[in-house]
């Protein structure tokens, strides 16, 4: 199944692309999905991003996907993707 | 005695009916009080100022404060804070100031100037080295903002003056006016624009080559210097994004959780404001019409913009960019996703003197009402008011701005509009006690909404929550409180507020330094450390919130004393989400703030039920000399 995915602010700079469409097994869960992203971008997203330690989105990062939102500092929770799915990466601030 | 270091010591009063000005010293006890500006501040307003005074009547004082950081060499230390009786909500009111008027004023020689009385004629003060005069402002009353400081500069022959000022709409008591400068910084919130005009009061102009001693310069060196090379090497994504957009990176990221509301609070980003329109408000659009950026004096983060439009009805040479609230305000808000009728509104407002969130908001008030038939083209001058329409948003915005026809009428916010228009329409008016809600949704966090009812100054969204610890940006204050790394942004526990009146006060200790927000999130100041650098003290972080705190509990003194009881600030049901949102990320999403406010009496040692002070609390924070309850 095809998985849309963005890159917002500053991620898009790095990755040179604000979004993509990825290829990714039926079924597959959120965090086999980033691994997915990790494999095909790269050091540059998941060293921006990850924290493999703790299995975590890095604080000041969230991937939001089907209203469910992800935030930085937790490990990234069961959420099953599905055919259509809009997964938005996005750095935070706040304010303004 | 005086402070010895961080501060020159030294404050302006200017009464502006005799045509006087004195100097009062800045007393040691004030600074150890209060640290700066918008808590020393409030001190002298509350003292001088007597109970349920006109705030645009002659009685009514108006202050302009910076920090100990002002000038100590501290990165991200050029803010200012305005402050009085806001007109908008008839309680306390303060708006913060980026740009360069802040290390201007205390480089003239002063921490803070106060006014009071009303001027027979216009005037602007003029500041330089040590020498206060009140000036004739004839020839710039009525001028914009951009014009006013170039005429300024060319009457006193001296192209480093910096200044604050306000435009028509501060001349003409807009409740909603702000105060500008560098022609596009704004001190915007809480209607302070419309208290400089209600005083004649055109401008404040300053230059200087003064600096305050700091206890340890060399420290202070080594503390910026580590700072920023912590950054610079592992930059957070905060100092990337505001590095990279400013606050506009911000816009697509909000209205993809739906912290951005969207058609008065009403409409969702699924239905009213779908996908395909986020990014045609956002960054991504906005980066075609950038052309430069800009720092704040001592600043690495540079969030400051410029843009040009280059033709069409809405061409714009050089203008400021806008940002984050003020895109979601004339965006989202109204339904508008022409970014170039955006630009075109903030400029206006920045020329003009106009807050751009309660501006927008109103906007989009009007938009409701006539879409209800509460206003018709009769009541609007011919103008079909729909939503999404640039270019009828762009003409009732102009008509605001001198207050003609409608204009007149939506001039001062939504509320007192809604009180004239009478017919229901208070239903729409997304205010708390008269000043617009910003750009966030409770219903995504409930920490705006705390800030938004619980702070002394109703509807602020920069009163710290979300970022202290959602984005783990400021790991002292998260350690002293023991925070966990997570919050649920729906938790409404009375640990939670707990939490959000720890950061709320932190915040207000960030103001009074002088600090910004944003820069010092951005680059994870040691807060407590710098301080005690540049003024020789021994703060430790627990004292930074029992600061904040007592200039919170003096807040909101001055409140009570105004009358105040906790129905004055309430949400507007629809923002609470009553009745909830059918469709998207909020959906069925209500909070009773109600119950919240009593967890936050509470927290700050208030009556839970009334919010009155005790004395033994007075006592504990050590106001008990100043607030008499």
């Amino acid at each position: 199944m095809k998985i849309k995915v963005s890159y917002l602010g500053y991620l898009g700079s790095v990755l040179g692309k604000s979004t993509e469409y990825v290829e990714s097994p039926d079924g597959i869960s959120l965090a086999g999905f980033l691994q997915i992203l990790f494999n095909s971008h790269g050091e540059k997203l998941e060293r921006e991003i990850y924290d493999a330690e703790c299995k975590c989105l890095k604080h000041g990062f969230s991937i939001l996907v089907n209203n469910n939102l992800v935030l930085g500092g937790a490990p990234v929770p069961e959420i099953t993707l599905k055919k259509g799915d809009h997964v938005i990466i996005s750095p935070l601030i706040a304010g303004g | 005695m005086k402070p010895k270091y961080g501060y020159m010591g030294k404050m302006l009063f200017v009464d502006l009916s005799k045509g006087k000005i004195h100097e009062k010293e800045l007393s040691q006890d004030a600074a150890k009080l209060f640290i700066g500006g918008m808590g020393i501040g409030g001190k002298i307003i509350y003292e001088h100022m007597k109970p349920k005074t006109d705030p645009l009547g002659p009685d009514s004082i108006i202050g302009f404060g910076t920090g100990p950081l002002t000038l100590s060499g501290t990165y991200c230390a050029s803010r200012f804070t305005v402050m009085g009786k806001s007109p908008l909500t008839g309680f306390w009111g303060t708006a913060s100031g980026g740009g360069t008027f802040a290390n201007a004023l205390k480089a003239s020689g002063y921490d803070m100037v106060f006014f009071t009385g009303i001027a027979k004629e216009p005037v602007y003060l003029l500041v330089q080295d040590e020498k206060a005069e009140i000036k004739s402002a004839k020839d710039v009353w009525g001028k914009d903002t951009v014009e006013t400081e170039k005429i300024i500069r060319e009457n006193e022959k001296n192209d480093k003056l910096k200044m604050v000022c306000i435009g028509p709409a501060g001349e003409k008591l807009s409740r909603i006016a702000a105060v500008i400068n560098d022609g596009g910084r704004a001190a915007a919130r809480s209607g302070l624009g419309a208290v400089m005009g209600s005083k004649n009061l055109k401008a404040i102009a300053c230059d200087g080559d003064k600096k305050p001693e700091v206890f340890d310069e060399e420290k202070v060196r080594k503390l910026m210097r580590s700072g920023y090379e912590k950054v610079r090497n592992n930059p957070t994504p905060m100092f990337k994004e505001l590095s990279e957009g400013g606050t506009c990176s911000a816009v697509v990221s909000h209205l993809a959780t739906h912290d951005t509301p969207i058609k008065n609070w009403a409409g969702t980003n699924v239905k009213d404001f779908p996908e395909e329109k986020w990014e045609k408000v956002g960054l991504p659009t906005l980066k075609k019409y950038i052309i430069g950026k800009y720092f704040c004096p001592g600043c690495p983060v540079g969030c400051g913009g410029w843009v040009r439009v280059p033709g069409g009805k809405y061409a714009l040479e050089k203008a400021h960019k806008p940002e984050y609230e003020t895109l979601a305000a004339f965006g989202p808000m109204c339904l508008n996703d022409n970014v170039e009728s955006i630009l075109y509104a903030n400029d206006l407002c920045n020329r003009y003197g106009l807050d751009t969130i309660s501006a927008g908001a109103t906007i989009a008030f009007a938009m409701e009402c006539y879409e209800k038939g509460i206003l018709t083209k009769k009541d609007t001058g011919g103008i079909d008011l729909r939503w999404g329409d640039s270019d009828a948003l762009i003409e009732l915005l102009k008509k605001m701005c001198l207050r003609e026809g409608i204009g007149d009428l939506l001039a001062d916010g939504a509320k007192w509009a809604a009180g004239k228009i009478g017919r229901g329409a208070e239903r729409f008016s997304m205010d708390v006690c008269g000043e617009m809600v910003p750009m966030h949704d409770p219903r995504f966090d409930v920490g705006w909404g705390l800030n938004y009812v619980l702070d002394p100054e109703a509807a602020k969204h920069t009163r710290g929550q979300l970022t202290a610890f959602q984005l783990n940006v400021n790991p002292i204050l998260a350690g002293v409180l023991d925070a966990p790394k997570v919050i649920d942004r729906h938790d409404t526990s009375e640990r939670r507020v707990q939490l959000s009146t720890a950061s709320s006060a932190w915040a207000k200790s960030v103001f009074s330094a002088g600090l910004c927000l944003l820069g010092s999130d951005a680059l994870g100041h040691p807060l407590h450390e710098v301080l005690n650098a540049v003024t020789g003290w021994n703060l430790s972080p627990k004292d930074l919130i029992t600061t904040g705190i007592r200039i919170n509990t003096l807040f909101h003194a001055f409140n009570l004393r105004e009358g105040w009881k906790p129905s004055h600030y309430t949400l507007p049901p629809r923002i609470a989400g009553n009745p909830p949102l059918p469709e998207g990320a909020l959906k069925g999403i209500t909070i009773d703030f109600e119950k919240l406010k009593k967890y936050y009496y509470k927290a700050m040692g208030w009556n839970p039920e009334t919010g009155e002070i005790p004395n033994e609390k007075l006592k504990e924070l050590g106001l008990e000399n100043i607030v008499k309850m």
